[in-house]
């Protein structure tokens, strides 16, 4: 780093712009020297230096409107783009941009509690970091906020709800994923067999998504954008045919949105991706009861607190753990007992044994994250489990070996009612809950 | 000379730019080679990290598995950093790194599959550590109130206590005896195997399904204790670090040849640029020197200009001279009979009535013999002026050689007088011949003139007149003073007279209007002389051709 760079990175000291509102923010201000930030409406936050002494010297900076991701991840210059007014063309070129970096660094020091996806060019990072738990468990609460393009955000949720993206024309994301359902399909549960038709799985949430490891119940994609394509292609979910034709079935209606977005190559396959899996992103549902707990902001009631306690003691926290309780690691299902037991095993029982031909990997699927579990019936791969009593009874047994007694298993759905997050602000969880 | 280096020198600059093209193009970035070594550090530290988090959670410090995937992700990040290998890198390196990068991408997709089996099987085992112990109490528990069960009681005590020594310090004495252990619940033991002799335990319906619990989680620790320990190593001993080295060692040899070469092309664009300029200046020299062999031709040149104009202005003043001398002499020589005139005229004037007839003709005589010498001496002034000017020309007429050169030695006599010898040999054509007689006249005159003037009385002057075919010769020879050979050169010029004819009166044109006369008519004259005896004058005069 320059050593100009290095004298930027000092003299901008103070910590952080996130959780600032909109207006000009004057970080420093030296002999000659004025240093301030202002954060535009669209959340992007411009930065201007200005040199008083060295020829009127303005720079003004803006970062993409993602910060750099930071706390475990790396930081890459290419997401900050600098713009000169009435520059000398001094600081120009890889130490301008180091210096930028530098700069924005301490932005996103503060933002460190934020998500911070992957901006364009880079990979996405999965499991960003979640708020601080005073509490010491091996979970982590969902943060309240994150920082993504509010414009890619809109453009996906737009595409989300879309059905022009369905080969038929007629079925949209939200129509499986319905948000109000608890990101799956709406309606009354029914036991042993899958809510939709069109499906040999049950529909996972669409909630806490970028908090999984891997998509589909066999683990199959790494990324949500990469995910993606398994349910557009599918011919029982969207069928949309190609990628290809999907863009041109849609790049007439969204013809400006996507330059207007940030998006300069207009409707392409990678764009409609990143627009999806951004707006998949941002649906966090944070300020569940427990995450509150987490936080150290309430107690639990007593029959939460016992639960709680079974779910440590009789084990379901070893492979429901993390910040998304779960989704972190691939198990058998059925590893004391055989979970099919009673019932013809068909293949999407077979698990990852699909995918990899392994036997080992038979029966074994993605643990599935309990965050809204309450909201989320029917349970299972397949949906065979209609409540929640039910799936925590059979879970009990076939993983753990344990029979719980009636009270127990109340105590231990309780517990797991907590995990029912928020979406803006209203609570998932139904009256009365199921 | 100019032109061939002229020629190099360009085809050199063409070199140097392109020279320095490929240098600044194939420049190797500081700053992209920065990033690219600090993402090969970056893949060691991860690899190290990923073993240290796998640590972690083996000896349950850490009982999540976030960090697992996060380091995993980070991981993919970096491979992806170090999949774009710079453009700097050149060919062969490139694809050394790229079969390394694959081998440590084949390394590390090993290692995320251990990972993915390690986090199901940790679980696992880990759950059954904590329910056996608790389970097995239980059924213990269980057994001693239930009757006929002292066997089974034995058995799953003994089995508890087994796996548990196992679960803390797995050994295959341990691990055989546990099996041994298993066998009592098994419904046909197979009696005495490898020391293993256990009596066969009989369970209870009402007690069955927690002995399959307590035996499930007894199997499950037993398997997996080792296997677990096992998979963890396995881990940890994949050269995930090297390979990643591996790929940066490769790397940092390609950057250093990309230096290096960087460094060459450098180099060669600083060698021609150097040669470029060094020829540049050999042009420049090669010019000034040409330059300066011109200046020095061109100066040559003004200077020989500069002399002929010297000499031209020295021949000028010459000139001048001759023309003041000219003057003086001319106005000298009219002075002489002009004050003779005067003096006679006066004096005739005065006395001529009281003078006898002698006294007053002999003034007379010198009145007219003065006229005469001036008229004579113009005369010759003018031939010598208009032969100056270019205007004396040729005018032939027929002449009687025979006839002309009586009438000239007629006209002699007059000034000579009737005493003095002339003696004639003549040779002449025998028809009449095409001459200038004035000019002509004007030679024989003087020469005769000339010859009975600087000789005594009492010589003789022979005058020899002969032809050939183009040209009449004539030959005047006298005994008289001779002219001196060192003034033979000067002898045809104007006024010169000789240093030995001081005594004698004459104004020095005589022979400069012979030698006039005789160039206009093409002719020729010749001297031989020898001082104290005589002096022969040759002349050859060609006939006037008819220009016809």
């Amino acid at each position: 780093m320059t050593s100009r760079a290095v004298a930027i990175r000092r003299m901008w000291m103070s910590p952080s712009l996130s959780g600032r509102g909109r207006g000009e923010h004057v970080a420093r201000q030296r002999a000659g020297r004025r240093v301030s930030a202002r954060i535009g409406r669209d959340g992007a936050a411009r930065l201007r230096i200005e040199m008083r002494n060295s020829a009127a010297l303005r720079t003004e900076m803006r970062s993409a409107g993602r910060a750099i991701p930071l706390c475990g991840g790396g930081m890459s210059t290419r997401r900050a783009s600098a713009r000169f007014v009435h520059g000398r063309g001094a600081m120009t070129g890889p130490p301008m941009r180091l210096a930028v970096a530098a700069l924005l660094l301490p932005m996103s020091l503060g933002a460190c509690g934020q998500e911070h996806p992957g901006a364009e060019g880079a990979l996405p990072t999965r499991l960003p970091p979640g708020d601080h738990a005073t509490v010491d468990e091996p979970f982590e609460p969902i943060p309240q906020s994150v920082s993504l393009d509010p414009r890619r955000v809109e453009l996906g949720r737009r595409l989300f709800e879309d059905p022009r993206l369905s080969g038929s024309g007629e079925r949209a994301c939200v129509d499986c994923h319905d948000l109000g359902a608890g990101g799956i399909v709406p309606g009354e549960p029914k036991s042993n067999h899958p809510r939709n038709e069109t499906g040999p799985y049950n529909v996972p949430t669409v909630f806490n998504v970028a908090y999984n490891f891997r998509f589909n119940w066999n683990g199959k994609f790494e990324t949500l954008e990469g995910h993606l394509s398994g349910p557009m292609m599918s011919e029982n979910v969207m069928d949309a045919g190609s990628w290809d034709a999907l863009v041109e079935r849609i790049r007439g209606h969204y013809r400006d949105d996507f330059v207007e977005a940030g998006y300069r190559d207009g409707v392409d396959e990678d764009n409609v991706r990143d627009a999806l899996a951004t707006y998949e992103r941002a649906l966090i549902t944070p300020n569940s009861r427990f995450d509150r707990y987490l936080r150290g902001e309430i107690e639990l009631d007593e029959d939460e607190e016992r639960g709680f306690e079974l779910f440590k003691t009789v084990g379901c926290i070893t492979c429901h753990q993390g910040i998304n309780v779960g989704g972190n690691l691939f198990q058998r299902f059925g590893v004391v007992a055989d979970a099919f037991e009673g019932r013809p095993v068909n293949e999407r029982d077979m698990g990852r044994y699909l995918l990899t031909g392994n036997e080992e990997d038979a029966h074994v699927f993605r643990v599935p994250s309990l965050r809204n579990v309450e909201v989320t019936a029917p349970y299972f791969h397949d949906g065979s489990a209609a409540t929640l009593q039910e799936a925590v009874k059979h879970m009990a047994r076939v993983q753990l070996g344990y029979m719980l007694s009636e009270r127990e298993v109340r105590d231990l759905v309780a517990f797991l009612r907590t995990l029912t997050g928020t979406l803006h602000g209203v609570s998932l969880a139904k009256e009365g809950g199921r | 000379m100019l032109g061939a280096l002229r020629v190099a020198w360009l085809v050199l600059g063409v070199g140097t730019l392109s020279a320095l093209g490929l240098a600044v193009t194939t420049d190797v970035d500081r700053w992209r080679h920065d990033q690219y070594s600090k993402q090969t550090r970056r893949a060691r530290e991860l690899d190290a990290r990923l073993n240290e988090e796998v640590a972690k959670s083996r000896l349950g410090i850490v009982t999540h598995y976030d960090d697992l995937v996060r380091t995993d992700d980070q991981i993919r990040v970096v491979q992806d950093e170090l999949d774009r290998i710079p453009d700097y890198v050149g060919e062969g390196h490139r694809s050394e790194i790229e079969r390394r990068l694959e081998r440590y991408a084949a390394t590390l997709d090993e290692k995320r599959d251990l990972v993915e089996t390690f986090k199901s099987e940790q679980a696992i085992l880990r759950n059954s550590l904590r329910a056996f112990p608790r389970s097995s109490d239980r059924l213990l528990a269980r057994i001693e109130r239930t009757p006929d069960t002292h066997r089974l009681h034995e058995a799953v005590e003994s089995l508890q206590h087994d796996v548990m020594r196992l679960a803390l310090a797995p050994s295959r004495k341990l691990a055989s005896q546990t099996r041994c252990d298993l066998r009592a619940f098994d419904d046909e033991p197979k009696g005495a195997e490898e020391g293993c002799s256990v009596e066969r335990a009989e369970v209870p319906p009402s007690l069955s399904r927690p002995v399959d619990t307590v035996l499930t989680h007894a199997r499950i620790i037993i398997e997996r204790r080792k296997s677990t320990e096992d998979l963890v190593a396995d881990i940890m001993t994949l050269p995930g670090s090297e390979r990643a080295g591996a790929v940066a060692d490769a790397y940092e040899a390609a950057y250093r040849d990309a230096e290096q070469s960087s460094r060459t092309r450098w180099g060669v664009f600083l060698a021609l640029g150097a040669a470029l300029l060094m020829l540049g200046a050999a042009y420049i020299i090669v010019r000034l020197q040409t330059s300066a062999a011109k200046l020095r031709e061109t100066t040559g040149k003004l200077s020989d200009a500069l002399d002929a104009l010297a000499q031209e202005r020295d021949r000028e003043k010459e000139l001048a001279d001759l023309k003041s001398r000219f003057v003086s002499m001319t106005s000298h020589e009219f002075r002489t009979p002009l004050s003779v005139i005067l003096s006679s005229s006066e004096m005739l004037e005065a006395y001529g009535q009281r003078w006898p007839e002698e006294k007053r003709a002999m003034h007379l005589h010198r009145v007219q013999d003065a006229a005469q010498k001036m008229s004579r001496m113009l005369d010759g002034v003018l031939l010598i002026g208009r032969a100056e000017a270019g205007m004396l020309h040729l005018n032939a007429e027929p002449t009687d050689v025979g006839a002309f050169c009586d009438g000239v030695v007629e006209e002699l006599r007059a000034e000579i007088g009737a005493d003095r010898e002339l003696r004639a040999i003549r040779d002449l054509p025998d028809r009449e011949v095409s001459l200038d007689q004035k000019l002509l006249r004007h030679v024989l005159l003087n020469l005769l003139s000339n010859a009975f003037k600087y000789s005594p009385d009492d010589s003789v002057v022979t005058l020899e007149v002969g032809h050939d075919d183009e040209a009449i010769r004539i030959e005047v020879s006298d005994e008289g003073i001779g002219i001196p050979e060192e003034e033979r050169e000067r002898l045809f010029e104007a006024f010169h007279r000789c240093s030995n004819a001081s005594g004698i009166a004459g104004n020095g044109l005589g022979l400069a209007v012979v030698q006039r006369s005789l160039e206009v008519q093409g002719g020729s004259v010749e001297v031989d002389s020898t001082v104290g005896e005589g002096t022969t004058f040759r002349v050859r005069v060609p006939f006037v051709e008819d220009e016809s």
